[in-house]
């Protein structure tokens, strides 16, 4: 969590993909769903999100998408890469 | 009328009688055979050794079959001689048996290497059903066993001996497995693929002897190594059974020789299946049995059809999970043109042999889907040179009605028996057949190996007016199998991971619908004694609790029957206050809900209530409503409080197939609502009536009776029977009222209430075991799964520090 922005990791077993905790439709926490295969299911009411690229899959017409940040790993240790604007928001919030 | 005596009750013997009998029905029919069984499917057995199939699943033709058509059966005699010139046989009970014609189809014995040591205790063949029963008797968990043998039919018996929980080591003398049906590289891939299955592999091992006093306790190999066994089978082969045919004085190489119509040396005298030889081929597969046999029946008819012109040879492994198939002639040979593709990674290899432009033989591993394209091409003869881009990846059919569309009438759907396309349209338009079933009594296509049953349900599908199906659809895209099926197969091949059942069977990802349906199978069959893995589980299931629209979640304490104190009033008001829990509300279950808790505290809440759960966040036991019955209701005939909580009790913390609700009431005004439940009981002046199946939610259903007892326990007990049944047979996600509706009840009934005593024993018993090892979830505020189980998102500076 970063700037009230909470940010979910799915280790995918071959590789971590990171996210948004929330889903477009109504806020439901995406690391509390259930992933099948590159997606992520939402626990409140089944939207089926892509975590590679944030798409929503299912409902199809909805169009919508959460953000993705691109991950890697060095000496073990997850890193996920967040816009400098995160760190920005979370300085004019102790300000 | 002619006799015609048949020796041997094997499936080459009996198939080409079936023949003789619906060309001819004029004979006097005799069959000997030396195993006291009925007619049975020998290409099964493996699968019986698994546990997949009863003894009694692949009997083909039952005693009614030969009663039906007066054959005078005859089971438990060897014959051990014929006279040719007076034609008769003898028997080892010594009696004499004349013939006008004798149809020799004895098959053929297994052969063993010269290894010392063949006659202890614990050493097995692995050709007939007394073989098959003996290893069952003698083989389970912890036995270590050795096959020797890497062939088709060793392999098949490591895996089923594996299967029953055996710890099992194949050994094998050449350097590569099935070195008759497939070349080294595939060889290398089905070993990998057995391995992994947790099959040790020894190659290149010549067996010397079996060590052990009396009984098997190792094998020795010619390098002097050893290998400890409580148990060896013994699959290295098998030879024709051919000493009849010699007595005969019929003329004998390796089997007894035919020519293109099976006609042996003696003109009263004909043999079909593994003990003849056509052309210097003795076959040793269940398909050429059928092909000789339909050409012998028409000879012994007198209506003498096509000449047997030899057949091509196909072998499957039947091992789930791994496929291998050959056929035709593979080898490479000058003139032979090999196409080959292989996917390490994924485990699959394929390589044609083309020859002038045609397909000569087909080695498949790791995916054998297209084997009835390639067995085409072998038959037909076709010229491949159009196809050639598309050999080994045809180019994709959207519609799976497409592919029987496009095979000609003469393709042969099923291979074990012989069936072409054009006979099964015939069976459709002219027999009535409309399902599977009856296709399969009519025709008998699909009745061998079953890896037909597709294409004949797709050729129903376009074919058939009224086409009925009758297998459910699959669970999702990951699995291609209903779950039914996919109960049976978790059972029988002991898979006790999600993970596993998905990479072994699915796409190795599996998804929202099948993790959690798979989750729940593998709980009700292995109660506990599985992997539990909470990423396949619903959120509710990993944390024990409801998830609400704000990611908070509610909380639902266990309250049998509806039946509190005051002081876990007190103590549940306290809980309220602490964590701030934002309503408390009443249920429509007779339940407090203390709603709005956070993920963190839920560990804190569950302690300080000290109650076990409700349950009221997932797939299983909810709870029991009741009335106060006779404790203070003046028209109460039945104490329904003390026996709904006792069956609250009883049941509670059981996960089911949906959730679970139920209802005692003490009379038939029924205030608990008892009869729109999924099992309600309902008092009654000296009784109770069960009923099961009722809904009062998306869905309203008043439920059926299922049983009217007497005593308290009695309904207990009945209840105890349909849950059990419900959790065994219903699809994930299915309601009791759905179930009800689906099976009917009055099959329900058969099988639970009005079922065998050592069926509901079995039930009862099944129950018993899950029960015993059911625990309170929330029990894990004391030691989590693992430790973020109830920990939140925290902010990175925290993270951080």
């Amino acid at each position: 969590m970063l700037a009230r922005r909470e940010i979910a990791l799915f280790n995918l077993g071959d590789r971590f993909l990171a996210t948004d905790n929330r889903c477009p439709h109504k806020g439901g926490p995406l690391c509390d769903g259930i992933v099948a295969g590159d997606s992520v299911v939402c626990p409140l009411h089944g939207w089926k999100v892509r975590l590679d690229s944030g798409m929503v899959e299912g409902p199809a017409s909805s169009g919508a998408c959460v953000a993705t940040y691109p991950t890697r790993i060095e000496d073990g240790i997850v890193c996920v890469e967040l816009p400098v604007s995160l760190f920005e928001a979370r300085e004019r919030e102790v300000a | 009328m002619k006799r015609l005596v048949v020796v041997g009750n094997g499936m080459a013997g009996m198939a080409c009688l079936e023949q003789i009998l619906a060309f001819a029905p004029r004979f006097e029919v005799t069959v000997f055979g030396e195993e006291t069984h009925p007619n049975y499917n020998r290409v099964l057995l493996s699968s019986v050794l698994a546990g997949e199939k009863k003894a009694e699943d692949i009997v083909i033709n039952g005693p009614e079959w030969y009663r039906g058509h007066g054959i005078d059966l005859r089971v438990g005699v060897r014959i051990v001689d014929v006279d040719p010139l007076a034609r008769t046989i003898t028997g080892d009970d010594g009696a004499v048996t004349p013939y006008d014609t004798l149809l020799l189809a004895t098959g053929s014995t297994p052969w063993f290497p010269p290894i010392a040591g063949l006659g202890k205790g614990g050493v097995f063949a692995f050709r007939t059903l007394d073989d098959t029963r003996a290893l069952m008797a003698r083989s389970g968990p912890e036995t270590r066993a050795v096959v020797i043998g890497g062939g088709l039919l060793g392999l098949e018996a490591a895996r089923g001996l594996q299967v029953r929980g055996c710890d099992v080591t194949v050994v094998h003398v050449l350097d590569t497995l099935m070195e008759r049906q497939l070349d080294k590289a595939a060889g290398v891939y089905v070993r990998a693929k057995m391995e992994s299955l947790g099959i040790r592999v020894l190659l290149g091992r010549t067996t010397k002897a079996i060590l052990g006093n009396g009984h098997a306790a190792g094998v020795e190999f010619a390098d002097g190594s050893t290998v400890d066994a409580d148990l060896v089978v013994v699959a290295t082969g098998i030879r024709p059974s051919v000493e009849l045919g010699r007595k005969a004085r019929l003329t004998v190489n390796r089997g007894i020789v035919v020519n293109d119509l099976m006609e042996t040396s003696d003109p009263n005298i004909f043999a079909v299946g593994e003990c003849t030889e056509h052309n210097g081929i003795c076959y040793g597969l269940v398909a050429p049995l059928f092909e000789q046999g339909k050409v012998l029946a028409g000879t012994i008819a007198g209506n003498p059809g096509p000449r047997y012109a030899g057949s091509v040879q196909a072998a499957k492994l039947k091992i789930m999970g791994v496929d291998v198939f050959s056929a035709g002639a593979w080898e490479e040979a000058p003139g032979v043109e090999p196409v080959r593709y292989e996917d390490p990674g994924l485990g699959v290899y394929k390589k044609l042999s083309l020859r002038d432009g045609k397909l000569a033989g087909v080695i498949l591993v790791g995916d054998a889907g297209d084997s009835h394209r390639y067995m085409d091409w072998l038959r037909s003869g076709a010229n491949l040179d159009r196809a050639r881009r598309h050999l080994l990846c045809p180019p994709p059919s959207e519609d799976a009605g497409l592919d029987v569309a496009e095979m000609p009438e003469s393709a042969i759907v099923c291979g074990c028996i012989g069936v072409t396309k054009g006979t099964i349209i015939h069976a459709i338009h002219h027999r009535g057949v409309n399902t599977l079933s009856q296709l399969k009594e009519v025709t008998r296509a699909s009745t061998g190996c079953g890896s037909c049953t597709r294409l004949c349900e797709d050729l129903l599908r376009a074919v058939a007016p009224e086409f009925e199906e009758e297998v459910k659809t699959a669970i999702c895209g990951c699995l291609p199998f209903a779950e039914d099926r996919l109960r049976e197969m978790l059972r029988s091949e002991r898979l006790k991971s999600v993970q596993e059942v998905l990479d072994i069977y699915g796409n190795g990802r599996g998804c929202e619908i099948c993790k959690p349906a798979l989750s729940y199978m593998l709980d009700m069959l292995w109660c506990g004694d599985h992997v539990e893995d909470r990423s396949a589980r619903f959120i509710n299931d990993r944390v024990h609790a409801n998830i609400q629209k704000d990611g908070t979640f509610s909380v639902v304490p266990r309250i049998r029957g509806g039946v509190t104190s005051a002081a876990e009033l007190r103590r549940i008001a306290d809980v309220a206050e602490k964590y701030n829990v934002r309503m408390v509300k009443i249920t429509g279950s007779q339940r407090i809900d203390l709603l709005g808790v956070k993920k963190e505290d839920l560990p804190k809440v569950w302690a300080d209530l000290d109650m076990p759960s409700g349950q009221a966040y997932t797939k299983g036991v909810r709870m029991v409503k009741t009335c106060v019955g006779t404790d203070f209701c003046r028209f109460g005939v039945q104490d329904s409080t003390s026996v709904g909580i006792e069956l609250e009790r009883r049941f509670e913390q059981l996960y089911t197939p949906h959730k679970v609700k139920m209802a005692a009431v003490g009379c038939p005004r029924n205030c608990a609502e008892a009869t729109v439940k999924d099992i309600g009981l309902v008092g009654q002046e000296g009784g109770w009536q069960v009923v099961v199946g009722g809904a009062a939610g998306k869905s309203v259903r008043k439920a059926d009776l299922l049983t009217t007892v007497e005593t308290s326990e009695a309904a207990l007990e009945a209840a105890e029977l349909f849950f059990q049944y419900y959790r065994e047979n219903a699809n994930f996600l299915e309601r009791t009222y759905d179930f009800v509706d689906r099976v009917g009840i009055e099959k329900i009934r058969k099988e639970t209430v009005y079922a065998p005593e050592s069926v509901k024993h079995a039930l009862r018993d099944r129950f018993a075991r899950s029960k015993q090892r059911a625990v309170d979830p929330w029990l894990e505020r004391r030691e989590p799964r693992h430790p973020m189980q109830f920990i939140p998102l925290q902010p990175l500076e925290q993270v951080l520090a």
